[in-house]
C-alpha cells in the first residue's frame, strides 16, 4: 500500500504551526504540513533535531505554540509504540492486559469493550506472541515487549500508527524483521505509518516520504527527491543500505 | 483483658468499627495506585499538608478577621496538596517522590512556625487533625462513606484510562489520553481520601492502610484484579480483627490495626511463594 494523496483527504493538517516545548521558543520556523491516509512517512534527523517535538504535536499530544492543527478525518485515532521497553515491573500485568490498554483511550466512562480480548489475541498472532498472552508482561524480552506494544497500537484500530526510534536496540537484521512485520501490518490495516528514526536503514525501500529535520529545519518530500536535492546529504547515501 | 466482653460492649464499638471499615476499604482502594506509582508517602505528606490548612484556618480571625472551619481547611489544603503533586510529577525537571518530600516538609516547617503564633491551639490542632479510630462521630462516618463512593465511581468509570495513563504516560497521551489532568483527578482523589480518613483513624494507621494491603496483594497475587480484591479484603480483615484484639487486650487501636495488616503483609508473601 502507498501514500494515497490526491485520491483522499489528508487525515490531518497543520497550518502555519508552531511546534515546541516553551513559549516563545519554537523549534521550527512556521509548518505547514499535512499527513495522508495509508502513507508510511519516516521522520527523520540526527539526535536532538526535534523529531519525537514534532511527532508529538502531530498527534496532538503537544499543543502548539501557535498555528492550527485540523483534523479531516472525524474520529482520527493514533496508534502509539514508545522507544522505551523498560517498564516498572511491579505492575501486575499480563501481556494482554497490556495490549488491550490500546482500548482505553477510546472507550466512555464505566466502559468495557467485550471484544477487546478477543482483538488483541488476533493482533497478538499478528506480531508473533500467540500463546503468550497470559505471560506477564514484565516476563518478556526486549523483543516480545516491542511486539506487544505494536499490538497495543493497532488494538483500537487506528488509521495512523506511530512508532517513535523503534529499530534503535535492534541489530540489522532484527531491523528489517520489524519493517517487515510493520509492512504487513500496514497492508492489513490500511493504517498509516509515521516512523521516527535518526537513521534509514531498512525503511529506505518502504517509505513514501520523509520529513527531515535538522539544525532548525524541516523539509518534507520523497527519499529521491530530498537526495537529489542534497538534503539528505551526510544522513542517507542512495544505493548503500548503512546510514549515519 | 477487658472486663465487659467485646460483644456485650457492641454500643461502644460499633461505630468507630464501622469508620475503620470504610476507611479501611477506601485506603486499600487507593493504596493500589499509590504504590502502584511509587507515591507512598502521599499519604504522610498530605497529613502534614491537612495540618497546614488546620493551622492556616486558626490563624485567620486573627489575621483576616473571620471564621474558616479548621476541619474543612485541612481537608481541601490536604486534596490540593495532592493534585500539586501530579501537575509537578510530570515534569521531567523534578519527579514525583520529590514533590511528595517538598510538600511533607515544607508544609510541616511552615505548620511549626505558624503554629507558635498559637501557643494554646496545639492540642486542638491534633486532635483536629488526627483521630485515633476509638471514637467517631457519624459525620465523620458520613464523610468516609461519602469519600468511598466518590473513589469507587472514579476508579470505576475511569480505571482502563488510570492504568494505562500510570504505567505508560508517554504512548497513554499520544493515543488521546490527557494524562495531566487525569493524574491532577487522580491525586485529588487521593489526597481527599486520605485526608479526611487521616481525621477520623490517625496518620500512622492511614499510612499503613494506603501501604501495606497493596503490598501485600502485590506479594500474593498475579492479576491486577487479584491484587485489588486481596488489598481490600486484608485491609477489612486487618481493620476489623486489629479492633477486637484491641479491645480484648487493651491494646492502642491505631497501632493495633497496623500490626494486623503487618501480619497480612506476611500472609501475601507467603501466599506469592507458595504460587512461584
Amino acid at each position: 500500500m502507498s501514500a494515497q494523496k490526491g485520491s483522499a483527504a489528508p487525515h490531518l493538517r497543520l497550518v502555519s504551526a508552531r511546534i515546541g516545548h516553551r513559549p516563545g521558543q519554537p523549534l521550527l520556523p512556521p509548518l505547514d504540513f499535512e499527513l495522508w491516509p495509508g502513507e508510511w512517512l519516516v521522520v527523520a534527523g540526527p539526535n536532538g533535531a526535534g523529531k519525537s517535538t514534532f511527532v508529538q504535536s502531530l498527534v496532538g499530544a503537544l499543543p502548539l505554540l501557535g498555528g492550527r492543527r485540523e483534523i479531516l478525518t472525524p474520529g482520527l485515532r493514533f496508534g502509539y509504540v514508545p522507544q522505551r521497553l523498560s517498564f516498572d515491573p511491579i505492575w501486575p500485568l499480563s501481556t494482554l492486559d497490556v495490549v488491550r490498554m490500546g482500548i482505553a483511550p477510546w472507550l466512555p466512562p464505566f466502559g468495557r469493550s467485550a471484544s477487546a480480548s478477543a482483538r488483541a489475541r488476533e493482533l497478538l498472532d499478528q506480531v508473533g506472541l500467540g500463546g503468550l498472552g497470559d505471560t506477564p508482561f514484565r516476563s518478556l524480552s526486549g523483543g516480545q515487549r516491542q511486539r506487544a506494544l505494536i499490538a497495543r497500537a493497532l488494538v483500537a484500530g487506528p488509521q495512523v500508527l506511530v512508532l517513535d526510534e523503534p529499530a534503535n536496540h535492534l541489530d540489522p537484521p532484527g531491523e528489517r524483521a520489524l519493517v517487515e512485520l510493520v509492512s504487513e501490518l500496514r497492508e492489513r490495516t490500511g493504517a498509516a505509518v509515521v516512523w521516527i528514526s535518526h537513521r534509514l536503514g531498512a525503511l529506505a525501500q518502504r517509505l513514501d516520504r520523509i520529513a527531515f529535520l535538522r539544525a532548525g529545519a524541516i523539509r518534507v518530500g520523497s527519499l529521491q527527491a530530498l537526495s537529489a536535492e542534497g538534503i539528505l546529504e551526510g544522513f542517507f547515501e542512495p544505493g548503500k543500505e548503512a546510514f549515519r | 483483658m477487658s472486663e465487659v466482653s467485646f460483644w456485650e460492649a457492641a454500643f461502644l464499638w460499633r461505630d468507630p468499627l464501622i469508620a475503620a471499615s470504610l476507611g479501611a476499604v477506601l485506603c486499600a482502594l487507593c493504596g493500589v495506585f499509590v504504590v502502584l506509582r511509587r507515591s507512598a508517602f502521599v499519604s504522610a505528606a498530605v497529613a502534614q499538608a491537612s495540618s497546614l490548612g488546620v493551622v492556616l484556618a486558626l490563624l485567620a480571625p486573627h489575621v483576616i478577621g473571620s471564621e474558616i472551619p479548621p476541619l474543612a481547611a485541612g481537608v481541601v489544603v490536604g486534596a490540593a496538596s495532592a493534585g500539586l503533586f501530579a501537575l509537578s510529577g510530570r515534569d521531567a525537571r523534578i519527579g514525583v517522590d520529590a514533590s511528595i518530600a517538598l510538600a511533607y516538609v515544607l508544609a510541616g516547617a511552615a505548620s511549626l512556625v505558624l503554629g507558635t503564633l498559637l501557643p494554646h491551639e496545639y492540642e486542638r490542632v491534633h486532635s483536629l487533625l488526627f483521630g485515633d479510630a476509638v471514637a467517631a462521630p457519624i459525620e465523620e462516618i458520613v464523610a468516609l462513606a461519602l469519600c468511598l463512593l466518590l473513589a469507587v465511581v472514579f476508579f470505576a468509570a475511569l480505571f482502563p484510562r488510570l492504568v494505562f495513563a500510570s504505567f505508560d504516560p508517554e504512548a497513554a497521551g499520544a493515543m488521546g489520553i490527557r494524562v495531566r489532568r487525569l493524574d491532577a483527578a487522580l491525586y485529588f482523589v487521593l489526597g481527599l481520601s486520605i485526608a479526611v480518613a487521616t481525621r477520623v483513624l490517625g496518620a500512622l494507621t492511614v499510612f499503613a492502610l494506603t501501604v501495606i494491603p497493596a503490598s501485600g496483594g502485590l506479594l500474593a497475587g498475579r492479576r491486577f484484579s487479584g491484587v485489588i480484591a486481596w488489598a481490600v479484603a486484608s485491609a477489612l480483615v486487618a481493620a476489623a480483627g486489629g479492633y477486637y484484639l484491641s479491645f480484648v487486650w487493651s491494646l492502642p487501636t491505631g497501632a493495633t490495626i497496623v500490626l494486623a495488616l503487618g501480619a497480612t503483609l506476611l500472609l501475601g508473601l507467603a501466599v506469592g511463594r507458595l504460587r512461584r
